[in-house]
């Protein structure tokens, strides 16, 4: 037997049409699951994500082209170091710093390291040394 | 064979990975002894393993005999491997014996695997040195 | 003399045929192909040297063959045949899987689901060529692009065609740089290539280690018969998570994983012997492969893009190809691809979340195949 013929004989229309629904269904559940799962862990935490919601709500201006002067750009780059608490990770900077459109963020990042303005601490944490 | 994540801790590119995102690199990297004169990376072939500069010194020949040396411990070589164009823009050729740190792609990409935002991480520091060694093979410096 | 002789006709020289010789060249192409051209050096060496050891002639009655009771072989085939190899790959992969891109993005978890169409489609196709239905169903879960489901339900259901089926679902994987690429230039626009994706949200340790519990319970609920496959997957994932058994996680996905893959593609090689092998069916499944494979790429990325239409913040549609579960050779693609358009355009995250997404989806695809199959 071949063809539709040998589809309809072994019942292929319908797992080809009830098999998808249920994967698709299955998965849809589960996704929507996940996704209020950080919510429901907050309410078990009760701790605000503090560091992201005030980045997003006073968003920091920046010209799009940084001062070739690495003070100056240090100086620009204080409004976010202010947010962070001392000694942080580079890649909470990176984070809030992206999130306020700051450009190239890792190479202005490798420059304030050079010249000493941002130092290690250990443990891949850093300190702001202006 | 794989490395102590303190070997790495030192390196400028690691600079700021925490303890385990040091002990994930550390597990796949593998160290190698490169001889004088040995040709790493040839130009144009397809980009596999990157390499990390531990010691030694390498000389890196773009097109338009446009060059440069890295001799600096830490210094990333091969990064076409996970960034385009995906094969080797440079001759790589050491110039004294040296030790290098290197990693394949599919190795690379287990790493990311299992840890997708070192994985990130990864390749945005890579992204900034292909950047800036792109400029250079094109000329711009 | 007479015992010379006796001895001469129970060589492999003497009973040796074309079909033998046929598969060592076969077996031989996969060694070479795995070594030279490092095509999924980790299953194609050991299906190749396999498929030279399995088709070395012998003298059938001295427990000697694979298929042979108390031969060698036969026991370390146990494995394969029960579906306790696939199982421990899955136990190792699911200790080297980070789901947190996934968790940060559930959406993508719908990519993973569609690119299970090629399933389907292919189950179709697969009955119209005249295979019975439980023969149609592993040829089928080649589109799942996942070779230890490919065997695992195999063996279950047309344990016959395992040779077959494990050398297609391979190759293909090996084969994805080819097939994937045209297919998602096809099916998205220059502009759709270079939809960024945002930044995904940090997600928490409690997360991730809350989801393999989710996951198992939701998945095994529905399709009980995946158990074999998700329960050891989440198992090894909440063994990683956990950070309290790193010991065990570490070696679930280094020395287990690693055992179970030697054993699995040696065994599944040697079981690869002429008369399956070569004949019309291994031709069709071959073909059924490579339309499975192509249909599972092309229905991710259709339904990335039906996905765009409803939704505010755009998902790149290349990301839909990596819903395959051919980890992380589809998402290394998807990335690629991506990257020739932007340079800039880190897909990578992304489509590691749809990767893993379709890792769970075909299991729960070969769960479903096997219980519509009981």
């Amino acid at each position: 037997m071949y063809g539709l013929e040998a589809i309809s004989a072994n019942n292929g229309w319908a797992m080809a049409i009830t098999g998808p629904l249920i994967v698709m269904s299955g998965l849809t559940i589960l996704a929507l699951i996940i996704s209020q799962l950080h919510k429901i862990v907050a309410i078990f935490d009760k701790k605000p994500d503090s560091a992201t919601q005030s980045a997003v709500e006073d968003k920091i201006s920046v010209p799009k082209i940084l001062p070739d002067n690495i003070l100056e750009t240090a100086d620009i780059y204080q409004a976010l170091i202010d947010k962070l608490e001392q000694p942080f990770e580079l890649k909470a900077l990176y984070r809030i710093a992206e999130q306020n459109d700051f450009p190239h963020p890792i190479l202005t990042v490798g420059r304030f390291r050079v010249a000493g303005i941002l130092v290690p601490e250990g443990e891949g944490l850093f300190v702001w040394k202006r | 064979m794989s490395i102590d994540a303190h070997i790495l801790k030192p390196l400028d590119f690691f600079a700021d990975f925490n303890q385990q995102e040091l002990e994930e690199c550390a597990a796949a990297l593998k160290p190698r002894t490169v001889k004088a004169g040995e040709i790493i990376i040839k130009r144009g072939t397809p980009a596999l393993t990157f390499f990390i500069i531990l010691s030694g010194t390498y000389e890196v020949d773009f097109e338009k005999d446009r060059s440069i040396v890295l001799e600096k411990k830490g210094e990333v070589m091969g990064w076409s491997t996970v960034v385009h164009p995906f094969h080797y823009i440079g001759t790589v050729k050491a110039s004294v014996e040296g030790e290098v740190l290197e990693i394949s792609s599919r190795d690379f990409f287990e790493l990311i695997q299992g840890d997708n935002a070192l994985g990130e991480k990864i390749m945005k520091k890579i992204d900034a040195i292909a950047s800036e060694r792109r400029t250079i093979a094109a000329g711009s410096q | 003399m007479e015992l010379f002789l006796q001895f001469i006709s129970n060589t492999g020289f003497f009973l040796a045929e074309y079909r033998n010789f046929v598969m060592i060249g076969i077996g031989s192409l996969f060694v070479y192909l795995a070594i030279a051209k490092e095509y999924e050096p980790l299953l194609l060496l050991p299906i190749g040297f396999g498929v030279l050891i399995g088709n070395i002639p012998f003298f059938k009655g001295f427990g000697l063959g694979i298929y042979e009771q108390n031969s060698v072989l036969h026991y370390l085939y146990f494995g394969v045949t029960t579906g306790v190899y696939p199982s421990i790959v899955f136990l190792g992969l699911g200790a080297m899987t980070d789901f947190s891109s996934l968790l940060a993005r559930p959406k993508l978890m719908l990519l993973g689901a569609a690119a299970q169409t090629g399933i389907w489609a292919t189950l179709l196709s697969a009955m119209a060529l005249g295979f019975t239905s439980k023969e149609a169903a592993s040829i089928a879960i080649i589109g799942g692009a996942d070779g230890p489901t490919s065997i695992f339900l195999t063996a279950k259901l047309a344990p016959h065609l395992i040779g077959p089926i494990a050398i297609a679902a391979y190759s293909y994987m090996a084969l994805i740089p080819i097939i994937q690429p045209p297919i998602m230039r096809l099916l998205t626009s220059r502009e759709e290539r270079l939809i960024r994706m945002p930044e995904p949200r940090p997600v928490s340790k409690k997360e991730v280690m809350i989801f393999p519990v989710v996951g198992l319970f939701l998945c095994c609920f529905l399709a009980p018969a995946s158990i074999p496959l998700l329960g050891p997957f989440f198992f090894g994932n909440i063994m990683k998570e956990s950070g309290v058994v790193d010991r065990l996680a570490n070696t679930a996905r280094t020395a287990v994983i690693d055992t179970a893959t030697i054993f699995l593609g040696l065994t599944v090689g040697a079981s690869t012997q002429g008369d399956v092998f070569l004949n019309a069916k291994s031709v069709g499944i071959f073909l059924l492969g490579a339309v499975a494979f192509s249909i599972a790429t092309a229905s991710g990325v259709i339904f990335a893009k039906i996905m765009n239409l409803f939704m505010k913040e755009k998902i790149n549609p290349l990301l839909g190809a990596a819903g395959v579960s051919a980890v992380p050779g589809s998402a290394r693609e998807v990335h690629l691809v991506g990257l020739k358009e932007d340079p800039t355009n880190f897909l990578l995250m992304h489509a590691m979340a749809c990767n893993s997404s379709g890792v769970i989806g075909s299991a729960v695809c070969a769960g479903i195949l096997w219980s519509f199959m009981m």
